[in-house]
């Protein structure tokens, strides 16, 4: 049995864990990867990859890249371990950003249309999803607790849907166009929509055109009052223009519930990709030594 | 007067049957008087297909009636075909409502007026009661009923169920996917459910799937409906069917009316029997779950046993080999009577008890024969159990750094109380001085006890009040010492959210607090504001004894069901007198208090909304329930990102299930208390197993272990719903991570689980105990948000402002 983990200090965030230790690591690696190539290569920009140097920062980053690549493995092991996952995922993060400098400094700043090159693009793009996952982990948390306010997901739902047979129970006393527009209104939960996505969309409450359509026939029976509905006018206008905000608050909880997931669709297939595209260079640098 | 037998028995359950096979087997003139007009009417009411366990495995069965774990319907076909080949003399539709005459000649009525006599009496009717009825007319009409069997059997009725209680709610909504089923609520609300209840019959009502009146009861059934009484006038509603579950009225009216004395008005008291199951009414014998045995197995055994004894034939008790093994190590070769006489005389908590209580708490018990110097216990461990010393002598150590000095314990005396009444870990270490013979019993048998026997109550309670005051008072002091304290003492108990000291009050008395927890705090506009948090051992209110004028600038409210010993300032004033250290102490303390004050204000000083903010976040804890836990989960929701790890990795290293509900559970500001076990001081799930099969671990862990029976009455008494009625997937805890999952993905499976009978089971969180390295919940959150520890650490972060208590507002 693996040794027992230290008592886990309270509260705190991955950038901080141990008083950000592998932070420190990272920029020690990045530091010795900047010295090595400068020592070497004061001027030309001669240590590629076949120099020592390149071969030592490249060993470095290989052992890494598969180092990083299997916290994905470790992420799922459940029994216990020497490390807590959040000390692995401290180190990923900041490991993973010091990869950065000494992969680029491994290429020596050397690209071509060849799969040495596609090798580094991918691992690029595999660390810059990251480091948008980390900023996602950073900013979302806290902002989806805030937009719930203590509801759990299913009664975001909820609320929905009675506000729906609010509307439409109101709807019963107005004509029939007007109880029509009310049904098209309440007739489908929102769906998730991709443009909710971008930071410059932000999820307001908006009513839809059947909403609006709505909200527009009722406007005009304000102030007549030989009108039976009048009574019923207010109190719909006031469910539909809740119902908008209670579709806003679902949006946005799936807003962010999708960005701190959607980063993994690149992070994740990509890390195969770049390990395989990696594979191949490693052969092929050999095959041609 | 029509007939005269030698032995009648009082129902026909379990013990009764047994009881009545005997004498059939044995030729005894008997008499079987059944209320219902079938036997064993608990169990067969049991729903259909129910599986009845034969608990405790370990007790052999002794009787001419077989019984085996199995489904209701074989086991009611076993007994019925053997009381049909034996030839029992049994009376249906016979209640008894009077017991007179004496031994020899007792004079039983039965509903109707007709009288049975016989010799000997054995009293077997159990627990149920008597079904309370409706109390109006027409409420014996063939379609008003008082049970429901199976749900299935009703479809496209109008039913209505009257009583919003638990088992009104769980038919209604059983019935009401078939059924047009109205509920008649007598509150004017649901108001005595379970939660999870109270949530579906509410969406039940909401959707129309049910209808319900509240506020309103029956008061008369006509031909073809009921007529209610409601707030808005009398209703009559048209129905098919009427279930009414009203509750029950338990046997123990009767069972007094028979001249037969309970030691206490406890309603978990039972009668004094002696070893024979004798009552304090010569010739009155009484067996099963109204002698305090819930278990069928031991209600076979007694019937058998009792009966056998009535009829003259000598028979030694099926637990004798169980108790001959218990005493083997400790007492070689011993006859069981002559151990026990032993253990009674020379311990004086056991004395007070009848031979078959003692035998009862023995079979809990164990018996350690304990080598000089061996440690029992250590200081912060969580074990419950306490222990009598019959031989011999233990040390309690008063100062871990200076093992040495220590107080003695001698024969005769117990200890272990303290861990016991708080639920809290150990307060010190205790070793054996010399070899020593101790009978540890599990708290469970403890609280049993005294809640039977007073005299129990009272040592237990007296020992509890002077070692509390000495281990909080007079520390290093010997006991004698303190003796004037324990005399000025009184012990009060307080309900959640009471005040134990008022603001602005007269500083008169010092507070230890027992067993519970509570706040330190103000009331502002009538809501308490917690600010500071005290466990059970923690003293309130040290601060008047130093000034004989001032107020108390604070208010105490217990967080929990609490119980506080009382010392009044006089006592504390004139100990303190002779114990100036003490004085010293406090105000030593009261200066660092100061000093931390003085520092907040200084940092803090435009703070103030911050220290409201943790108020509110103390208060919020404190009411759901964490001021009672020893070891909670809660989850920062400003680092969770709902990636759901926690339960995978619980649900991984647990049988394929998860004990926690990560996104279920309040929320206030970013603290989220997911549903998941607090592993409380005193625990709700443990009060009523009728296995024993919760305990909790030398390390705190209140953990389910293998002999749960599935009867889900831990689940009903959590308040905070944290354990899962469940099929176990997988039995061996081993890992079903990636290995697991590519097997599934290649098709080759996992091994069928060796474990048989297919039942739901209770399962809840253990704290990974048999995984290791602490909780699995905790060590899979790859941000850190989850946290499992102790509520004092909670409160203190937040108090530090380092748990977040507000938004970014």
């Amino acid at each position: 049995m693996a040794a027992v983990p230290p008592p886990p200090e309270i509260h705190r965030s991955v950038l901080t864990y141990r008083r950000g230790l592998y932070g420190k690591i990272a920029l020690l690696l990045v530091a010795v990867s900047i010295l090595l190539y400068a020592l070497h290569a004061p001027a030309g920009g001669i240590a590629n990859g076949g120099t020592w140097v390149g071969y030592l920062l490249g060993t470095i980053g290989l052992a890494l890249i598969v180092w990083l690549g299997w916290f994905g493995i470790r992420r799922r092991q459940y029994g216990p371990k020497m490390f807590l996952l959040e000390e692995w995922l401290s180190a990923h993060v900041y490991l993973g950003l010091a990869l950065v400098v000494t992969a680029t400094l491994h290429t020596a700043f050397r690209f071509g249309w060849n799969v040495h090159t596609l090798a580094y693009g991918l691992m690029v793009v595999v660390i810059l999803s990251g480091a948008f996952g980390l900023y996602a982990f950073r900013r979302y948390p806290a902002a989806m607790t805030k937009n719930r306010n203590g509801t759990p997901y299913k009664s975001l739902i909820e609320a929905i849907v009675a506000l729906d047979f609010e509307c439409r129970e109101l709807a019963m006393s107005f004509d029939d166009e007007t109880a029509a527009l009310v049904y098209q209104a309440t007739c489908t939960l929102p769906a998730f929509r991709f443009r909710d996505l971008s930071s410059r969309e932000r999820v307001s409450p908006t009513l839809e055109a059947p909403a609006r359509a709505a909200i527009a026939r009722l406007r005009a029976l304000v102030g007549k009052t030989y009108s039976a509905d009048q009574a019923n006018v207010m109190p719909l206008v006031q469910a539909l223009t809740n119902r908008a905000l209670a579709v806003a608050r679902l949006r946005r909880d799936q807003r962010y519930r999708v960005l701190m997931q959607i980063w993994r669709v690149i992070h994740l297939p990509l890390t195969v990709g770049l390990l395989v595209a990696l594979g191949i260079h490693v052969l092929a640098v050999f095959y041609f030594w | 007067m029509t007939d005269a037998f030698d032995i009648a028995i009082l129902g026909s359950g379990p013990g009764g049957l047994s009881a009545a096979v005997t004498c059939a087997r044995n030729g005894l003139s008997h008499i079987l008087l059944e209320r219902s007009a079938h036997l064993s009417d608990t169990i067969f009411k049991y729903q259909k297909g129910k599986v009845v366990m034969a608990h405790p495995l370990r007790l052999p069965l002794q009787s001419e009636l077989a019984f085996d774990a199995g489904v209701r319907e074989g086991i009611l076909g076993i007994w019925n075909d053997r009381a049909a080949e034996v030839g029992i003399n049994v009376r249906y539709s016979a209640e008894v409502v009077g017991v007179g005459g004496q031994d020899g000649g007792f004079k039983i009525e039965v509903k109707g007026g007709e009288i049975v006599t016989a010799k000997k009496i054995i009293l077997a009717i159990g627990m149920q009661g008597n079904l309370r009825q409706l109390g109006v007319p027409g409420q014996d009409r063939p379609w008003v009923q008082y049970q429901l069997d199976d749900p299935d059997e009703y479809h496209n009725e109008r039913i209505m169920v009257v009583g919003a209680g638990d088992a009104g709610i769980e038919n209604a909504l059983a019935l009401a996917d078939h059924n047009e089923v109205t509920i008649i609520n007598r509150a004017p609300e649901f108001m005595r459910a379970k939660p999870g209840n109270l949530a579906d019959i509410e969406r039940a009502c909401r959707s129309g799937l049910t209808q319900v009146f509240h506020d309103s009861m029956p008061i008369g059934v006509d031909d073809d409906g009921v007529v209610l009484q409601t707030p808005s006038g009398d209703v009559k509603v048209l129905v098919d069917r009427v279930i009414a579950r009203v509750g029950a009225i338990p046997p123990r009216k009767f069972i007094e009316s028979c001249g037969i004395v309970f030691p206490s008005a406890d309603p978990a008291a039972v009668p004094e029997l002696s070893e024979t199951y004798e009552s304090n009414v010569k010739g009155l014998y009484i067996i099963g779950a109204l002698a305090g045995y819930t278990l069928i197995k031991q209600a076979i055994n007694q019937g058998h046993e009792v009966a056998l004894r009535l009829g003259g034939i000598d028979v030694a008790p099926a637990d004798e080999p169980l108790l001959t093994q218990r005493f083997s190590q400790a007492f070689p070769g011993w006859p069981v009577g002559r151990a026990l006489e032993t253990l009674r005389t020379a311990v004086p908590m056991l004395s007070g008890l009848t031979t078959l209580q003692l035998r009862e708490m023995m079979l809990d018990s164990s018996v350690h024969r304990v080598a000089a110097g061996a440690t029992i216990f250590r200081r912060g461990d969580y074990t419950s159990s306490l222990f009598n010393i019959v031989e011999g002598q233990v040390g309690v150590v008063l100062d871990d750094k200076n093992p040495a000095k220590m107080v003695h314990i001698g024969a005769g005396e117990f200890f272990g109380e303290l861990g016991l009444v708080s639920g809290r870990r150990r307060s010190a270490t205790v070793v054996a001085v010399g070899e020593t013979l101790l009978v540890e019993s599990p708290r469970r048998s403890i609280l049993r006890l005294r809640s039977s026997v007073e005299a129990v109550k009272e040592v237990i309670d007296e020992t509890t009040v002077r070692r509390l005051i000495h281990t909080a008072l007079g520390r290093g002091l010997p006991v004698e010492e303190v003796a004037e304290l324990v005399a000025a003492a009184e012990l009060k108990r307080y309900k959640a959210n009471e005040a134990i000291i008022t603001e602005g009050e007269h500083c008169d008395a010092l507070y230890i607090i027992r067993s519970g927890s509570a706040t330190v705090g103000r009331d502002v506009d009538g809501k308490h504001q917690a600010l500071n948090y005290i466990p059970a051992g923690g003293l309130v209110g040290e601060r008047g004894l130093l000034d004989p004028d001032a107020r108390r600038a604070a208010t105490v409210r217990a967080a929990i069901l609490s119980e506080v010993v009382r010392i009044s300032a006089e006592a504390m004033t004139a100990f303190m007198v002779r114990h100036p250290e003490l004085r010293e102490l406090f105000r030593a303390q009261m200066q660092t208090q100061f000093d931390a004050k003085i520092k907040q204000d200084l940092i803090g000083a435009e703070k103030t909304a911050d220290v409201a903010a943790a108020s509110s976040a103390i208060s919020f804890l404190v009411s759901q329930g964490i001021g009672e836990s020893t070891n909670a989960l809660v989850i920062d929701e400003s680092l969770c990102t709902r990636c759901n790890n926690c339960e995978t990795a619980c649900a991984s290293t647990h049988g394929g299930v998860a004990r926690l509900n990560r996104e279920a559970g309040p929320t206030f500001a970013s603290i989220h208390i997911p549903t998941a076990c607090r592993h409380c001081e005193q625990p709700h799930c443990m009060s009523d197993c009728p296995v024993d099969a919760i305990t909790r671990s030398s390390s705190g862990e209140v953990f389910i272990n293998d002999t749960c029976i599935g009867c889900s009455n831990c689940a009903n008494n959590c308040p905070y719903g944290v354990i899962k009625m469940d099929y176990l997937e997988d039995h061996t805890g081993h890992s079903t991570g990636l290995v697991g999952w590519l097997a599934a993905m290649l098709g080759l499976g996992k091994p069928e689980a060796a474990h048989e009978p297919h039942r739901k089971l209770a399962l809840k969180c253990d704290l990974c105990k048999d995984v290791g390295g602490g909780p699995a919940c905790v060590r899979a959150c790859p941000t850190g948000a989850a946290t499992r520890t102790a509520p004092d650490i909670y409160m203190a972060l937040i108090r530090e402002g380092q748990l977040p208590n507000k938004l970014g507002s």
